[in-house]
Formats: structure tokens, sequence, C-alpha cells
């Protein structure tokens, strides 16, 4: 069942007298329970892409469908209500609020969210113990190690429980033991019936995944 | 603290003007219900004068009554007292600390105001209860001296009750003031005398005797109501023939002028001062806001990420800003409790409260969450 569907996708950046086009007519379907890597060279497209599909940018031109609903026409607070219960971000530098302890960063989503959840707290609790970090729930962000930074993002990621992750470069900041210990949880997310969206250039990372799609110029260049 | 010190600063400005202004408006109706000029008398009398005039016994007394005399029962020219230089001193009352004028250091004397018949007329007195002054009440019957209280007194007293003061007289209330009767005396600055807390007794020049200082204090405050100078010019070669006082008069016109001029100059020097504090004030509050809007950037990033929205940070800034503007406003209260001046302050802090969030607020919307997103990174 295909849950993303994008048709002649194009957007262009604006500076000043400047244009910069960095979608030009990409398509893509992604269906529920894919875990697809998003491959291509540098100022290809890939980021720009993983962001319009997770709600934070717009598209210039060319139709986007999330569930069959197009979100070009969406406003800004329906769009930040699709960010809050429909995708969980994992990104390079892992975006932690650096002066919040893990249990307060982990918290973030459950603040906006709708959700009826009993306990936030039961949850988010629930969350650490799975990515084996909750005896670190009190430290704050600043005093944990890069694989630890990266867990309590996936646990970020996931408390709201998400349908889609996208994850862009999410073993960029780890070293190999540790990128491994990531993609082995992102798999896991998979296998428990999450969509998962890697965007990466790292042909290990593309080893756990069921499909590769290739972005040169950026179009789906296969 | 800028802001806070601003916004006591406009504070005390709104006081001023709205003081001003209600005083203003009060003389003007005084003036204006007179057909003559009202003129009030400075005492110039160097001091060792004056020791000598108090001192001069029976002499002294004679000269003064003179004086007296030819003030008041000058057919050229009316007149009126209002006399405040004497306190009502009862030792033994139930009246709460609110009454006292100066309840720290004497909270047994209460505000007292002698007046003469004429007084009634200018200011209109009326009473809620009981009977204003009739003229027998001005003569010295040697009974009990009746007294008209103010307002607030019928709490504690009834019409026909007894005070006796300290030195032993003793007054029969005839009659309670309406709510905020008032008396201006514009010789004493802008200050519009309440009478609701007042003891108003008639003045009894018989009763006088040998004390110089009644009259010293009743001529004082003895108000002439001429268009002539050429009668003011009277009254003082009269005490120069009798080696009293020398004054200088002066129409309530021109005192009006005076304190206006005096409080355009103070509010101007408080203005000026509140400018400079405010813009500096609104400087900071700007900047800090810019600067916790830039380093709080990844934090807005992370929540817009997960679901935030660009109103929420700026509800944050607006709950940040007017939290302080809140704070000053709660002085401000404190200070001028609930009054035209607490609710002046507040509409301008408000004023104040949105020039600062302006420019950071339109500095956010203008803001894509990705371009957050890219400068965090």
């Amino acid at each position: 069942m295909s849950i993303i569907n994008i048709t002649n996708l194009h957007k262009t950046y604006s500076s000043g007298e400047s244009e910069v086009k960095a979608l030009r007519g990409l398509s893509l379907s992604v269906n529920k329970g894919d875990m697809i890597a998003i491959m291509g060279p540098s100022g290809s497209g890939k980021s720009t892409l993983l962001n319009i599909i997770g709600c934070i940018d717009r598209s210039t031109n060319g139709d986007y469908f999330l569930y069959d609903r197009l979100i070009n026409t969406f406003n800004d607070r329906e769009m930040a209500e699709l960010r809050n219960e429909k995708f969980g971000f994992v990104v390079q530098d892992f975006a932690l609020v650096e002066r919040y302890n893990v249990y307060k960063n982990v918290m973030i989503p459950l603040t906006y969210s709708k959700k009826p959840i009993k306990s936030k707290k039961d949850k988010i609790e629930e969350i650490l113990s799975k990515l084996k970090i909750l005896e670190k729930k009190k430290a704050m962000a600043m005093n944990l190690s890069m694989g630890q930074r990266q867990r309590v993002a996936i646990a970020r990621a996931i408390v709201n429980d998400p349908d889609i992750i996208l994850a862009d470069e999410p073993t960029g900041a780890l070293d190999s033991d540790t990128g491994e210990e990531v993609m082995n949880i992102l798999k896991k997310l998979n296998e428990d019936g999450k969509t998962v969206i890697i965007v990466t250039h790292e042909p290990k990372v593309v080893s756990y995944c069921k499909q590769v799609v290739k972005i040169k110029d950026g179009k789906v260049s296969k | 603290m800028q802001i806070l010190a601003a916004l006591l600063l406009l504070s005390f400005i709104f006081h001023i003007v709205l003081d001003i202004n209600s005083f203003k408006n009060k003389l003007n109706e005084i003036i204006q219900g007179q057909e003559e000029e009202i003129y009030l008398s400075f005492d110039l009398t160097s001091s060792e004068k004056i020791d000598e005039i108090i001192n001069g016994g029976q002499d002294s007394i004679k000269r003064q009554s003179e004086l007296f005399e030819f003030i008041k029962q000058n057919p050229s020219f009316k007149t009126y007292t209002a006399d405040t230089g004497f306190s009502m001193w009862l030792s033994d009352s139930n009246l709460d600390s609110s009454f006292a004028e100066h309840p720290q250091w004497d909270p047994n004397a209460y505000f007292l105001l002698k007046i003469d018949q004429n007084f009634l007329n200018v200011f209109k007195l009326k009473c809620v209860k009981g009977r204003i002054f009739s003229a027998d009440d001005f003569k010295d019957m040697g009974s009990e001296i009746p007294i008209l209280l103010g307002y607030d007194f019928q709490r504690y007293y009834d019409l026909d009750d007894t005070i006796r003061d300290d030195e032993g007289h003793s007054y029969r209330v005839v009659g309670f003031l309406g709510k905020s009767s008032f008396y201006l005396d514009p010789g004493q600055g802008d200050t519009i005398f309440w009478l609701d807390k007042a003891f108003i007794i008639p003045l009894q020049p018989d009763k006088f005797g040998d004390d110089t200082t009644y009259y010293e204090s009743t001529i004082n405050r003895t108000f002439i109501i001429t268009d002539d100078k050429e009668n003011l010019q009277a009254i003082q070669e009269k005490s120069n023939e009798l080696n009293l006082y020398t004054y200088e008069y002066r129409s309530f016109t021109e005192q009006l002028q005076d304190i206006l001029e005096a409080n355009r100059s103070k509010i101007m020097t408080i203005g000026f001062m509140m400018t400079i504090i405010l813009i500096f004030g609104i400087i900071g509050l700007i900047s800090n806001l810019i600067q916790f809007i830039t380093t709080h950037t990844k934090e807005f990033a992370i929540h817009l990420l997960c679901g935030g929205q660009i109103k929420s940070i700026t509800q944050r800034i607006l709950i940040q800003t007017f939290l302080i503007i809140l704070i000053a406003d709660i002085i401000v209260i404190i200070i001028h409790k609930f009054s035209p001046v607490t609710l002046l302050t507040v509409i301008s802090s408000l004023v104040i409260g949105l020039i600062v969030i302006i420019y950071p607020i339109v500095m956010l919307s203008k803001t894509q969450i990705n371009n957050i997103l890219r400068r965090s990174q």
C-alpha cells in the first residue's frame, strides 16, 4: 500500500537574484513498511526531498500525497500536526537540546501531541528502556557519548509512535560500531512496522535497506 | 530594570498631570465662582520681627486685633478665612490611624480647619446629615463649639455627639459634610485638601484671648476678594502703621500659573529622564529578545521538527516580554494602588511591550522552518 506519492516535484531556492533548482520534476512512491535508502552526490536534492516529505519544507511545484491527502494545500498548523503525528526525525547532528536532560528531550514531541497517551512518563521510560538508555534519563544531553545521543534522538523520533521515520545521515557522526548499532535499531523499527526513509551516501547503511533510490540533479536517476 | 524605572517615572508623570489637572479644574471653579479676583498673602516678615510680635504681650495683641478687624470688617472688599495652622488633639478617640494627620509621629493629631462664614459661600460646602454653620456659630456663645465633621466620621460619631479635645474644649457635632468635599489653598502648593477626614470649626475671634499665635495664623490664612489692588496696598500700609507683618499678595490666577509652570518643568525633567531610560530599556529588551532568538535557534528548530509551530515560539517570546512588563506593572500598582494613574501606566506598558516585540516577531515570522534548521546545523 502506497503511503507517499510524489509526482513531478520541483523545488527552487531563491537567494537574491540567483536561483538554485534543488528538485527538478522528481517522482517517488513509498509503500507502508518500506525501508528506503536515498542516495546521491552532494547537492543532488536528497535532504530537500526528505524535508518536503517530512513537511518541513514545501515544494515549488508538483504534487505530494501522504495517505492520499494532497499536502501542498496544507497550512502551517496542519504541517506541524503531521510532523508531530506521522513522522519521526533522526538527523546527523542528533538535534538534541543540549541544556535539556534526556527525559526532557524525548518529551518534546509529546508536548505537542494530541494522541491520547495514558502516562507520558511511562511511555518515555518504556522507549528509553527499549533503547537501553533508561539509566541516562536524567543526564544532560551535552554529557552523553555520540552513540547515546543518537539513541536519544531515535527515542524522541519514535516516542509519539509515528508511522514514518525520516533519517538524514543517521550514522554520519558515529564510528562504525555505533553506526551499526543505530542501523540495527532502525532495522528493528522497520521490522516492527515502521516505514523508514534514510538519506545516506554510505554503502554500509544501504545494505540494511530493502530499496535504494538514487537521485541526481534533482531527479530520481534509477 | 530599565523598563521598570521608565514605567515608574511614567506613572509619576501621569500622577502629576492628573493631579494638577484636577487641582486646576477645581481652582478654576472657585475663581470663576467669584465676581472678583481672590488674593492670598505670603508672609515676608523676618523671623526676628515675628518673634517680637508673638512675644509682644498685650500691645501686640491689640495691634494684631486692629489689623484683623481692618481686614475682616473692611467694606471695600470681601474676605474668607481658612486656617489649617492648628490640629485637633484627641488622645482618647477610637478613630483609626488613617484619620491622623501624621500617623507615624503624631497619632493623636487630626486635621483641623477653622473657617469663617464666607468660606462656606466660596467653597459651597454641603452636609449629608445635619446642618452647615449658621451666623450664630461664629460667635462665642460660651458653650460647646459647633463642629462639622468630614464624611468618613459617620462611622464614629452621631449628630449632637460631644467631642472633647486634649485642651479641654468641647465640640458639638452639628453636621457631616458631603463625600469628597474639599478646599484649596494655592499658597500651599497644588494639594487638594479633601475634607472627608477633617474636623471643621467656626472661627471665633472672641476666643483668641491673649494668644498672639491665633491672630498671626488667622491673618495669614485670610484671603482677600477684590479687583482693586489698592485694597491690598491699604492692608499693607495698615500693617506697616501697626508695625506688624510684611505681605506679598498674589492672585489665585497668578499663583495657579506659577504652579502650572513649576509642574511643567517637573514633568519636562522627569519626562526627559524617562525618555532616555525608556529608549535604552526598549533597545536593551529588543536586543535581549534578538539574542534570545539567536541563541535558542537550534532549540526552536528542534521544537518545530517535533510538531511545534512558529506561533508557539512567538507565544513564548510574548510571555517572556510581558512577564517583565507585568512585574513592572505590579510594582506600579503597589505604589499607586488601582487608580487612573495605574490604568494609564498599564496601557502605556502594553504599548511599550508591543513596540518591543514587533521586530523580533516579524523576524521570526519571516523565518522558514527549513532555514532555521539549516542555520542551526
